[in-house]
């Protein structure tokens, strides 16, 4: 599959799912910030969020799907809005406080499908917003992520 | 008990607001008032094109509900032509899209302020229009309570990715018709949205009198009925020139084309062409009952309102074969026939007078369609079911 990640606050967690979809699957990596991608793995750097969502806007549709590691910063709460019918979130938010928000809310009600670091994570997620609606998956084990983009990809 | 919290939010609402979605809004609220703790949420708007503030910022009582407007801050930009053409050209950028929305008002940021201020204590959202600020702005605040009326159509606006979040956010999707359902389904592929079809309930009176219509208008031949803004949006020119086509084949045929409406372009002076203007609805309703079909030449729209009421009264509909919604309504109701020319006009009208039964038969079976969807006692109960699941989300 063609994959497009990108890369917002939850970069350790960008990392490692880079790192073993980019095994099996094409990969790209759109990113703000350094992203020390594995060999391979096509990294477009960009400086603001706002060209980043421009690129989105531009791209997002010739991949399969499109991974968001993040989901209150500006890249992630914006480009999810931007390709809902193909986006997979995975918040990786400690303070659900932070997604709370006018910009945020509504990453949790729109994407395809959600990853969760662990249970805690996805029972705290889904009685703040109450989002039953949207698939879920716990990450934790190699299968997961590949659950998640069945549920994502038409 | 307390009665469940609604909020009612449209661009445009009151007495002397004219627009499809709007009425339908408003007459949606009036048959729901007595079952929920109604407030719909506006701005100070009457006009859709200027967006210019009309009414007085705050709550007014329209029809024993309050209804709380809020200021427009910047109405449609006048050089939002230009905004809309960079909009829809293939180049565009997201930025684009983001401008052409708040270029085309009504910029009301006051109104998104409140939505996110009360959206604990309210229980549900009601969102008319996908396509103007208050919704493809208010609506993702509050996905998880929000039930959408998109009244959209295949237009260019429709295309935009700025609108992509509206049509996936909300806990449920209120359709006009099967047809409005598919356009959106295609375009967004948000199958997964709950959805249902809702339109609104078709009232029309028991006593209408074909007689009564001729012997106002003096109009004493069978007629061809167009009802409505009399504008080139609405097919009209077409329908103009294919009348023509057909009349230059066939002059000796004892037929008129009667046209109820504000005429917004010029009309043809044609012997043949009566214009009414606009009348009440008592003559409306004569007029339907003395036609022997509604023309329905409309390409664009979510539901043909004037169809439906054609229907109630029993007449078949002539409509434009690429019109996905109202010639796809008209296949399954089996209650009209498409025209793509003057000679295909010309065989259905002739066909309608030298064959009565046939036009009764289709306006039977519009009649029998209209009476099995689109009754309000349906759709109240609809909108009352799809409550009551939100709410059991929530809880």
């Amino acid at each position: 599959m063609k994959l497009l990640a990108v890369v917002g606050e939850a970069q350790d967690e960008a990392r490692a799912a880079v790192d073993e979809l980019s095994r099996t699957h094409e990969v790209t990596v759109l990113a703000t910030r350094a992203f020390d991608a594995p060999e391979g793995v096509a990294v477009r750097h960009v400086e603001r969020a706002s060209a980043a969502l421009e690129d989105l806007h531009a791209q997002a549709r010739s991949y399969d799907a499109v991974l968001f590691f993040g989901a209150a910063d500006e890249i992630c709460a914006s480009g999810v809005r931007i390709a809902p019918e193909r986006a997979i979130v995975i918040p990786a938010t400690g303070d659900l406080s932070t997604v709370d928000t006018p910009e945020a809310v509504a990453v949790f009600h729109i994407p395809r499908a959600l990853g969760f670091r662990d249970a805690d994570e996805e029972a705290a997620v889904r009685a703040r917003f109450r989002n039953g609606r949207v698939p879920g998956e716990l990450l934790r084990d190699e299968g997961a992520l590949d659950r998640l983009l069945s549920m994502a990809v038409r | 008990m307390s009665r469940p919290k609604l909020r009612v939010v449209v661009q445009r609402y009151g007495d002397g607001v004219a627009g499809g979605a709007e009425a339908h809004a408003r007459e949606v609220v009036r048959r729901l008032r007595p079952h929920l703790d109604i407030e719909v949420l506006t701005t100070t708007a009457r006009d859709y094109w200027t967006w210019e503030n009309h009414f007085n910022a705050g709550i007014e009582w329209v029809d024993d509900v309050p209804v709380r407007r809020f200021p427009v801050e910047r109405g449609r930009a006048y050089d939002f032509k230009l905004y809309e053409r960079r909009a829809f050209s293939r180049s565009r950028t997201l930025e684009d899209e983001r401008t052409f929305v708040e270029a085309q008002g009504p910029f009301a940021p006051d109104l998104l302020d409140h939505i996110w201020r009360v959206r604990d204590e309210v229980d549900h959202f009601l969102f008319f229009t996908y396509i103007y600020y208050p919704t493809c702005y208010g609506l993702p605040l509050v996905p998880g309570k929000a039930v959408l009326v998109p009244t959209a159509h295949d237009e260019p606006a429709l295309g935009l990715s700025v609108y992509d979040a509206l049509f996936h956010a909300p806990r449920v999707i209120a359709f006009n018709t099967e047809e409005e359902r598919a356009i959106v389904h295609r375009r967004f592929h948000n199958e997964r949205v709950p959805s249902d079809i809702m339109g609104v309930g078709v009232d029309v009176p028991e006593e209408r009198s074909a007689d009564r219509f001729r012997e106002r208008t003096g109009i004493a031949e069978p007629f061809l009925l167009y009802i409505g803004r009399i504008v080139e949006s609405k097919g009209c020119r077409d329908l103009f020139e294919r009348w023509a086509q057909w009349r230059a084949r066939e002059p000796e045929r004892r037929v008129r084309l009667v046209l109820i409406g504000h005429a917004e372009m010029p009309i043809p002076q044609r012997d043949d062409i009566t214009h009414l203007g606009v009348v009440d609805d008592a003559t409306k309703y004569d007029a339907l009952e003395a036609c022997v079909a509604l023309a329905v030449p409309e390409v664009l729209s979510s539901m043909s309102m004037v169809t439906l009421e054609a229907w109630a009264c029993g007449r078949p509909v002539v409509c434009d074969p690429r019109s996905a919604v109202v010639w796809g309504m008209a296949r399954r109701a089996r209650a009209g026939l498409p025209q793509r020319h003057g000679a295909e006009l010309g065989e259905i009208v002739s066909l309608f007078m030298d064959d009565p039964d046939v036009a009764r038969r289709l306006g039977a079976s519009g009649q029998a369609f209209v009476e099995r969807t689109y009754t309000w006692p349906r759709i109240v109960g609809t909108f009352l079911d799809m409550f009551a699941e939100v709410r059991v989300r929530n809880a």
